[in-house]
């Protein structure tokens, strides 16, 4: 079975690792960004088959982020956004902008998996 | 007075009360039972307090609001992943006294509460984990 490659694009490492363990236990290939500029360089090379990404990242925000995915490389690979509590601002540009799911921080890896693997099932 | 009154509430008993709180398990769980992975996320827990306590010495010496928020931003996820309730608190004051700009010498005090209590803190995390793995 080819496994699926995803994007996650979190500055934070701890949350980074942990959701990489998971990912990758549930079967996912997974690149790791801790800031945009790496997101975006990754992206240009690779477009992956699911981008997990934090809001709030240095240089270039997960809001660039969705922007740059959806108008600049023209793609409809899913995005889940991740963001804090008391953000709703930023959620809702995210919405707007084209994301297609977003989960709050402190994030449980096992909903995670969930809602990855349901964005994956809509494609 | 009525600041002081609330900042004496919040930390009183700060210094015992995470610390008798700590349940490593949800993330023990969440790890798989994978003790070197429940390691290694301690140790960046670690990591992540040592960064926040020292970028807010530095913004707090230069009155950086901004970057005072970025630092408590980044660090609340790590408190909510351990169960760190209490330093949560704190830290979560801190920044509703930045978004008001109100003065600093509440920040001062809050963030001495967050050093007082976070070596103790630090400790039962430990403790909890070496337990963890004597049960292994």
């Amino acid at each position: 079975m080819v496994q699926k490659k995803l994007l996650l694009a979190e500055d934070d490492e701890l949350l980074a690792s942990l959701l990489t363990f998971r990912l990758e236990k549930g079967g996912y290939k997974v690149s790791r960004s801790k800031d945009g500029k790496a997101v975006k360089e990754h992206l240009t090379k690779e477009m992956p088959d699911i981008i997990v990404s934090d809001i709030m990242m240095p240089y270039f925000s997960g809001i660039e982020l969705i922007d740059f995915v959806r108008n600049e490389l023209k793609s409809k690979v899913p995005i889940i956004i991740i963001s804090s509590a008391g953000n709703e601002e930023n959620v809702l540009s995210a919405f707007e902008l084209g994301a297609n799911d977003f989960i709050s921080k402190p994030v449980s890896p096992s909903e995670l998996l969930v809602r990855v693997a349901r964005e994956l099932n809509k494609i | 007075m009525k600041n002081f009154k609330t900042l004496q509430s919040l930390t009183k008993n700060n210094a015992n009360s995470d610390a008798a709180n700590i349940d490593l398990k949800p993330l023990y769980d969440d790890c798989m039972g994978d003790c070197d992975m429940l390691e290694e996320l301690i140790g960046l827990y670690k990591k992540n307090i040592l960064e926040f306590v020292g970028q807010t010495k530095i913004n707090l010496e230069n009155q950086d609001c901004k970057g005072l928020k970025f630092s408590i931003h980044k660090l609340k996820c790590s408190l909510l992943l351990l169960k760190t309730q209490d330093l949560f608190n704190i830290v979560e004051k801190m920044h509703v006294i930045c978004v008001a700009e109100e003065d600093t010498g509440q920040l001062q005090n809050l963030f001495k509460c967050f050093l007082d209590s976070y070596p103790s803190i630090e400790r039962a995390i430990d403790k909890q984990f070496l337990n963890l793995l004597n049960k292994e």
